[in-house]
């Protein structure tokens, strides 16, 4: 049985519209650079269309599933809007905000009736958790969004460069913990499979301190680099790690270390058998 | 054996190091039960931890066990005059590692490779 | 009974390890190669793992005992083909192979290899 309040967003269906509009940038802390007023337009229109669809036979509670094509709706929203870097909160307002539409609309339209208090106190609830709902949608896909971008950093800062034929140069920048650690070396083997690299330097002057873990860590390193038969430097030495490791015991063996890249690289120019002349 | 903890730990999803990893223990740990226990069970099964998903390896036997359980994971340890690397070797490559006896007699051995979250 | 193919290229012997072999298998390749070094009075070996995706620390320390003996028979040994994954597993292992050469691939591999004999 049609509702009175589904009759009328039916029915006022553009005023609904554009109050809803109004009332979605009224206030100024809303980004309204990060939602083209197209967007938001489109949205809002999809939205209402969903809210007068779940409520054309009768108000459900919410977890009814006549209410589910307008959940996924909004989660569709939430997640999209998150990519755009709208905060939960913003995004939680759309859906409050139409509620306070719909309910100044009912003011001037309907005026106040008994029978309606039922309807509203639905109509309420139910609007109150799709907000809920979004905002937590809009949240997870932040913190996804979060999660992926610290997989990029990891990987960005441990770029590889060849810097002439079969000489590589691995820069390795702040804090080596373990599991950084692990992916450095991954990455160092994969690269020197690709590159058919005979010399790879790990320049360590990036890194602010070695503790014995990760010395360990370097010396592995360069003994599996060693087994694909590609010799390691390691350059950027600085005298405070080079302290550091004699006085943990750490035995680098016969690991090459140069305390610049400099002398790092020329060291491997050399191993190679190439020399640098200067013309005329 | 090899293939079917190569199918397991690529349908986990584990990464081409960390499945090398898991084939290496399961290696190294099927040698010992075979050489000091001449035959024992090996099962192996997906487990969660938190976000990530590993492969748990498990090696049972009925042999004369280890006596000295410390002293069995320094390099060159061995009771049966191998070079003794299977167990600290395992160790180091695992995530995760238990050793126990088994009563009245026989070895426990269980080490787990997880992939990234 | 199956064992694993040595090839005759010049004065330099080429193995190459395509499946993962069982420790029989091995043993016998030990043997194999060995014989033909003397057979051939030959001067170099040159072991291709690239067909291996494990290997663990009896096929690893064979590789280096094999080294050795060659060694002993007036040959060198370079062993190419080490895979990444491979190579940090023998590392965490503790299998360090001292002393035995390796290069990237069989082309790399063969120039060392003559190099080496040169000496």
């Amino acid at each position: 049985m049609p509702t009175t309040i589904g009759k009328l967003i039916r029915d006022r269906e553009d005023v609904l519209l554009e109050k809803w509009l109004s009332f979605q940038v009224k206030d100024d802390a809303v980004r309204t650079d990060l939602v083209g007023p197209r967007e938001r337009r489109e949205r809002s229109v999809v939205f209402i269309d969903g809210a007068h669809r779940a409520m054309a036979k009768g108000i459900a509670e919410y977890d009814g599933d006549e209410w589910d094509d307008l959940r996924a709706v909004t989660a569709d929203i939430a997640r999209a809007w998150s990519r755009l870097g709208v905060s939960p909160v913003d995004t939680a307002m759309f859906v409050l905000s139409f509620k306070q539409a719909l309910f100044s609309l009912m003011v001037t339209e309907l005026g106040s009736r008994a029978a309606l208090a039922e309807e509203l106190r639905l109509t309420t609830s139910i609007f109150d958790q799709l907000g809920l709902h979004v905002a937590a949608v809009s949240l997870e896909e932040r913190d996804e969004i979060i999660s992926r971008q610290r997989e990029e950093v990891l990987e960005l800062s441990t770029p590889v460069v060849e810097v002439w034929d079969r000489i590589l140069v691995l820069p390795i920048i702040g804090v080596l913990d373990s599991s950084r650690t692990q992916q450095v070396m991954e990455t160092l083997l994969e690269e020197i499979v690709k590159r058919e690299s005979e010399v790879a330097i790990l320049d360590i002057t990036g890194v602010p301190a070695v503790d014995s873990v990760t010395a360990q860590h370097l010396v592995k390193t360069v003994s599996a680099a060693r087994l694909m038969g590609t010799r390691c430097v390691i350059s950027g030495v600085r005298p405070q790690i080079a302290q550091t490791m004699v006085t943990l015991g750490v035995d680098l063996g016969d690991i090459e270390t140069q305390s610049s890249l400099r002398s790092a690289l020329a060291f491997a120019i050399e191993r190679m058998g190439y020399r640098v002349v200067k013309e005329g | 054996m090899r293939s079917a903890v190569g199918a397991a730990a690529h349908s986990i999803g584990l990464s081409t190091f960390e499945k090398t990893r898991a084939l290496t223990i399961a290696s190294e740990l099927a040698r010992n039960v075979l050489v000091h226990a001449g035959g024992g069970v090996c099962r192996w099964r997906v487990v969660q931890d938190g976000a990530r998903r590993g492969l748990e390896l498990t090696f049972e036997d009925e042999g004369p066990g280890i006596a000295d359980l410390d002293r069995a994971f320094e390099k060159g340890f061995s009771t049966a005059g191998g070079l003794g690397l299977g167990l600290g070797g395992s160790r180091r490559l695992a995530d995760e590692f238990a050793v126990r006896p088994r009563s009245p007699t026989g070895l426990y051995v269980a080490a787990t490779v997880y992939g990234r979250a | 009974m199956d064992r694993i193919p040595i090839l005759r290229v010049g004065d330099i012997l080429l193995v190459s390890v395509q499946i993962d072999m069982h420790d029989e298998l091995a043993l016998r390749l030990q043997d194999d190669l060995l014989h033909q070094i003397e057979k051939t009075s030959c001067q170099g070996v040159l072991i291709d793992i690239a067909g291996l995706d494990v290997v663990d620390s009896f096929a690893g320390r064979l590789l280096g005992d094999l080294a050795k003996m060659s060694r002993i028979l007036g040959a060198q040994t370079v062993l190419v083909g080490v895979k990444p994954e491979v190579a940090m597993t023998l590392v965490e292992l503790g299998v360090t192979l001292d002393g035995i050469h390796t290069a990237l691939n069989v082309d790399r591999g063969m120039e060392k290899l003559r190099s080496l004999c040169a000496t």
